[in-house]
């Protein structure tokens, strides 16, 4: 399955399906995400929100849905929403936590 | 030429060689430690008396839980100068981590009471004093890369079998790692493992994993 892990631009993200990759766990705890990616090695720690919505980027079949489903559970506007969930998703690319399915295959 | 004079009173130029000792423990047991304490020239203040101005505490506890761990903390938060040891049967790792955590200074098992007067000097002195049998616990962790690997992935919920799947290694590889690395850190279990690492008060924090320090290449 083709994947790929560079910055897309915002726009083109709400439409696309995001994974977390077979070299990445992560797992929450009590007053964080921890998300290690096995490839570096390196432990990254994420709050709550974050959690939430890395745990929402998995269920959802494309970034824009897991936006919706997060704005209707915070009560806040779905354009605010996608807006602080694209550029958590471009972080999260770029660090290799995340990558992107292709179009069509989700 | 002049005439000779002291500088200072014969009081400032005593120096104190050993510590006073409040004992908070029963009175059997005081009897005993008291005559212990003194016959290495250690002062106990007697009972009764005021021990505001002792050097050293030494408390004796069944074990290292709720309250008892309170009490320590209370003591070390009175005087924060004193020393204060701790008299404990058969100290576990987790009861020396919590009672040093509680602001203990010194941890001596009763049945080796003859070592208390140097235990208490020791930590007056400014030392930790524990039983030797805790060397390995409490000394230098040094890890492996491939220790490193597969506690970290413990420490985020994997089975064994995920984590050798994840890794590519057999289950059986996994499970000396996870021993040889339960070993270093002092744990018993992958809980008490991932609780040592990740508890965020009293926890080594997941820098004790990472992998780019100095000594990951060795042991792979």
């Amino acid at each position: 399955m083709a994947t790929e892990a560079f910055a897309v631009p915002a726009d083109g993200l709400l439409g696309r399906k995001a994974t977390v990759p077979e070299h990445v766990v992560y797992r929450d705890f009590v007053t964080e995400t921890v998300v290690l990616n096995l490839e570096t090695g390196h432990y990254h720690g994420i709050n709550r929100t974050g959690g939430r919505i890395l745990s929402a980027l998995e269920r959802a079949e494309t970034i824009g849905a897991a936006a919706s489903a997060l704005a209707e559970e915070y009560g806040r506007s779905v354009l605010e929403v996608e807006r602080d969930v694209c550029a958590f998703c471009a972080d999260l690319l770029d660090r290799g936590l995340i990558l992107l399915l292709p179009d069509g295959d989700h | 030429m002049g005439s000779a004079a002291f500088t200072g009173s014969a009081a400032s130029l005593e120096r104190q060689t050993a510590p006073s000792v409040e004992l908070a423990v029963d009175r059997p047991r005081r009897r005993r430690i008291a005559a212990v304490l003194a016959a290495d020239g250690l002062h106990v203040v007697p009972e009764g008396e005021p021990a505001a101005a002792a050097d050293a505490v030494v408390i004796a506890l069944e074990e290292a839980r709720g309250a008892d761990l309170e009490l320590v903390s209370a003591l070390r938060s009175r005087t924060p100068g004193v020393a204060v040891v701790v008299l404990i049967s058969k100290p576990t790792h987790a009861t020396v981590r919590r009672l040093l955590d509680a602001g203990a200074d010194g941890i001596v098992d009763p049945e080796q009471i003859e070592a208390l007067p140097r235990a208490i000097q020791a930590c007056w002195a400014g030392q930790l004093v524990l039983p030797r049998s805790f060397r390995d616990s409490f000394g230098r962790r040094v890890l492996t890369r491939r220790e490193k690997q597969v506690l970290g992935l413990v420490v985020m919920g994997l089975s064994n079998a995920e984590i050798a799947r994840r890794l590519h290694l057999s289950q059986s590889t996994v499970k000396c790692h996870l021993t040889s690395s339960f070993a270093k850190l002092g744990a018993r279990s992958r809980s008490e493992a991932t609780a040592l690492i990740v508890d965020p008060v009293r926890g080594f924090g997941l820098g004790v994993l990472a992998l780019t320090t100095p000594g990951d290449d060795r042991g792979h």
